[in-house]
């Protein structure tokens, strides 16, 4: 097996930029973690206020370097005088918990359809390319609308938003991807071998698909902080007491034109996020040869 | 011919039906939305006369058959909250919506094209890197986010333009410019990555053997070619466009459709969400077709 | 000027290229010849050189690469030094390029009537309309195309890949060059194709006295249509003279292992059989 993809290697021309991939994925990675840690750890300290109470001689106080700020509340306050600070803390860990899960549900069955669509081909994989081709062109808004209007909106219901508009991309990329991966000469192999196909798919198909896949996963976690922060500013995903950095938005747009911090910080927080995320999904992309995975 | 154009139509008809069929199967299969109308104090019976308004007690086959026939006829349903038909009240709200969409792509392209040609002409640039830094922020701020600064900046801080609202061409600059920017951030990325790949073709090198101008070359002989990838994107993007005019629309207060969407969704209005969806899924499928008939009109080889 | 006639020269070029900080040398000081109404053969193996020189002919070297030493001068004026690029004024005017692929070396969104239009108004001041046409028609006649006027109308994927190519050498040859640099313009096309090919591009050289720079892997091909020939190896020049002395009378290594190469040559016209 192993040798045969060794083989395979010697044939395939490697790109020369995978090396300055694999370190910009750790430099990538190490801020996203570091986000991911503070905002799990931070609370744990019980340094920060409760982010939903109530200081109500505090409302929409300005951050500390601002004239009229204090330390009791270093990003200001909103406008029932609850600490931005802190929101951003626990809006940060249920915004990257949406995002997260929101890219396994549509990850997860996106790779399974695209990886059934593309080794079984003939009408499986009629039947599903045109409904990739129907998802891709129906926007989200309206699947969001449609679930929304009738389900109201609950974490399960974005999630399940989330896994109807986001399968599709993926799907379309394993697809293509199995497509070739087939063809190549140890899964050729293994068939004359008589090896069961599922084995073949789930052992060796698979598993050379992961590069590919992890590096969709991160783009998709944008996606999916991209999706959450637009329903939640709407009011059509979490709403209060739940925190996120969308649903802050939301409260910021009430406030804008007196209280300008409530909107600033929570907006910087997800455009850096989403933007690191994109990064390192583009990085992967480059960096992931998916026959180089086992070293 | 004849024949040809019929298939054509036949093959736009079946894509409708699906995209509708489509539509139908969220709403309903989704579940019983009286809940979610009512409120959790709603008894039984109230729940049952609803379901009886909305005709969710037939059996599915006829309330799909009686959706399509509706859709046939023009006919969407009427709302609950405004107890007026649906479609009337959507035509009244497209203009809105196309203004924002229409202005907004304008200024992708007018930005988003010219920076792609620069970046592919001169790889490694300053130009190339203003291009990728574009794609990257574009893909990455949340469009109504960024809406919201450029009020704060240019309405509550410098007061130059309105916040909200419209009537007039100044109060669409602020919304124009925030809906463009996603749709110009994939537009310079494409017309980026098609025009370098284009430039590298034989007949690109040719062209400069014949002594042809460089303008010629990169404006004639290769963004010609490259345009088909970019007109498909710029035809498409329009339908994302709208997503996006959802939450610009409610940042800026615009009366379009995106509000009207918001407002059913507020009141529970079911049949109107539904309505738009409809509407929504067949200019979308009617776009994809104007896309086909652009490439034929561009490309003597698909016609 | 020079009042031998020669048409191009090509004398001690250098060229280099950049390649990942290093410096790789692609012409080693080659000089050439090329006389009005002459035919001349570039041959060698790819990686030769032979490209490299064609291009740098006309200025269509990639961006890494640059001119090192020696010149290039078309009709006894100079048009490229390490100094200076000039392949601009000529590009297109006096001389013409034919590329290995017709079907990729015109552009498929254009007409060959506004391809051929196109290029006599940039190279002929003030043309008219009319003249346009009728420039276009009898060129098209000249590369022995019937039916001129479908062909014309055409776009580029209507054609067959015979009909293609001779476009191609249209486009090269429409605005009258003096000079046609062909590389390796046969080499896509079928033997019967080829073979009304190098009829056309020797009837371009005997009748309108175009110098004709062939580049070529095929050495038969080279023998068909040339006066002299140039074998390159390893960017320089190995071996240089009239078609008969370098076939029959190979004084270079690798020449006569090329021509040994040769399937046909063995048997047939080599007097070393």
């Amino acid at each position: 097996m192993t040798e045969a993809i060794a083989a395979l290697d010697e044939v395939t021309p490697r790109r020369i930029r995978t090396k300055r991939a694999r370190t910009s994925v750790f430099w990538l990675s190490l801020p996203l973690l570091a986000i991911a840690a503070t905002v799990v750890i931070l609370p744990l300290t019980g340094l920060l206020p409760d982010p939903n109470a109530q200081d109500l001689d505090n409302t929409l106080a300005p951050p500390v370097w601002l004239a009229g700020g204090t330390w009791e509340h270093p990003l200001g306050t909103g406008k029932l005088g609850q600490d931005i600070l802190s929101q951003m803390v626990a809006g940060g860990r249920l915004t990257l918990f949406i995002g997260v899960v929101g890219a396994l549900v549509a990850i997860g069955p996106g790779t399974l359809i695209g990886v059934v669509a593309g080794y079984y081909r003939g009408w499986v994989d009629i039947v599903i390319s045109r409904l990739i081709d129907a998802q891709l062109a129906l926007p989200f808004i309206l699947i969001a609308l449609a679930i929304i209007a009738n389900r109201g909106n609950s974490l399960p219901v974005l999630f399940l938003v989330l896994a109807l508009t986001g399968w599709a991309p993926c799907a379309r990329v394993t697809r293509s991807v199995a497509m070739e991966v087939r063809e190549r000469q140890f899964v050729m192999g293994l068939r004359a071998a008589g090896a069961s196909e599922p084995r073949i798919v789930f052992r060796h198909i698979i598993p050379n698909l992961i590069g590919t896949v992890v590096a969709l996963g991160s783009l998709q976690v944008g996606t999916a902080i991209l999706v959450e922060s637009a329903l939640s500013f709407l009011g059509m995903g979490v709403l209060p007491p739940d925190v996120s950095w969308g649903a802050m938005l939301s409260a910021g747009q009430d406030v804008l034109t007196n209280a300008w911090w409530v909107a600033l910080f929570p907006g910087i927080a997800i455009t850096s996020v989403v933007l690191l995320v994109n990064l390192l999904g583009d990085a992967l992309l480059t960096h992931n040869d998916p026959r180089k995975r086992k070293r | 011919m004849i024949r040809r154009i019929l298939i054509r139509v036949a093959a736009v008809l079946v894509t409708l039906l699906i995209a509708i069929s489509i539509a139908f199967a969220l709403g309903r299969l989704s579940g019983d939305p009286t809940a979610s109308i009512l409120g959790p104090m709603a008894t039984e019976g109230q729940r049952a006369d609803l379901r009886a308004e909305l005709g969710l007690d037939q059996p599915l086959l006829l309330q799909y058959f009686d959706y399509l026939g509706g859709i046939f006829t023009g006919d969407l349903g009427n709302s609950l909250q405004f107890y007026q038909p649906n479609l009337t009240m959507i035509l009244d709200r497209v203009p809105f919506t196309l203004q924002l969409v229409g202005a907004g792509m304008l200024i992708a392209i007018v930005i988003g094209v010219p920076l792609g040609v620069l970046a592919a002409t001169r790889e490694g640039s300053w130009w190339d890197r203003a291009a990728s830094a574009l794609a990257l922020l574009g893909q990455s701020i949340p469009v109504f986010w960024l809406g919201m600064m450029l009020v704060l900046l240019f309405a509550v801080q410098w007061g130059l333009l309105p916040a909200g609202q419209s009537g007039s061409v100044q109060h669409l600059v602020l919304p124009a410019l925030t809906m463009s920017l996603y749709p110009m951030a994939h537009v310079a990325r494409l017309t980026r990555a098609t025009m370098s790949d284009v430039l590298r073709e034989p007949y690109i090198d040719a062209a400069r053997a014949r002594g042809l101008s460089a303008g010629s070359i990169v404006w004639k002989h290769a963004f010609k070619n490259a345009s088909l990838p970019v007109l498909t994107i710029v035809v498409l993007q329009a339908g994302t466009l709208l997503s996006g005019a959802v939450a610009v629309e409610y940042v800026y207060a615009w009366p379009g459709l995106g509000q009207l969407a918001l407002q059913a969704i507020q009141f529970r209005d079911f049949p109107l969400v539904q309505a738009i969806v409809v509407f929504g899924a067949i200019t979308f499928v009617l776009l994809n077709q104007l896309v086909d008939l652009l490439h034929a009109l561009i490309d003597p080889r698909v016609r | 000027m020079n009042a031998g006639g020669t048409l191009l020269e090509v004398s001690d070029l250098t060229v280099t290229a950049a390649v990942m900080d290093r410096s790789l040398t692609l012409l080693h000081g080659v000089s050439l010849t090329v006389a009005p109404g002459e035919v001349v053969g570039l041959v060698g193996e790819s990686g030769s050189g032979k490209t490299t020189l064609a291009r740098s002919v006309l200025g269509l070297l990639e961006s890494n690469i640059t001119i090192a030493g020696g010149s290039i001068s078309l009709r006894g004026e100079e048009i490229v030094s390490p100094a200076a690029d000039r392949t601009v004024s000529i590009r297109g005017k006096h001389a013409g390029m034919v590329f290995q692929d017709a079907s990729r070396s015109l552009n498929p969104l254009f007409t060959v009537r506004s391809q051929l239009a196109e290029v006599l108004r940039r190279h002929v001041p003030g043309i008219g309309k009319d003249q346009i046409a009728a420039r276009s028609a009898q060129v098209l006649e000249r590369m022995r195309i019937a039916d001129t006027g479908r062909v014309l109308d055409s776009y580029p994927h209507q054609l067959s890949g015979g009909l293609r190519q001779r476009v191609a050498i249209g486009l090269a040859v429409v605005t009258e060059p003096a000079l046609v640099v062909a590389d390796e313009c046969t080499t896509a096309l079928d033997v019967t194709t080829q073979a009304e090919v190098v009829v056309l591009l020797r009837s371009l050289a005997a009748d309108l006295g175009v110098g004709l720079l062939f580049v070529t892997h095929d050495l038969m091909l080279a023998s068909d249509l040339c006066d002299r020939i140039a074998v390159m190896y390893q960017g320089e020049i190995v071996e240089l003279g009239a078609v008969d002395t370098v076939l029959l009378h190979p004084e270079v290594d690798y020449t006569k292992r090329l021509l040994a190469a040769v399937p046909q040559w063995n048997g047939a016209t080599s007097p070393h059989a």
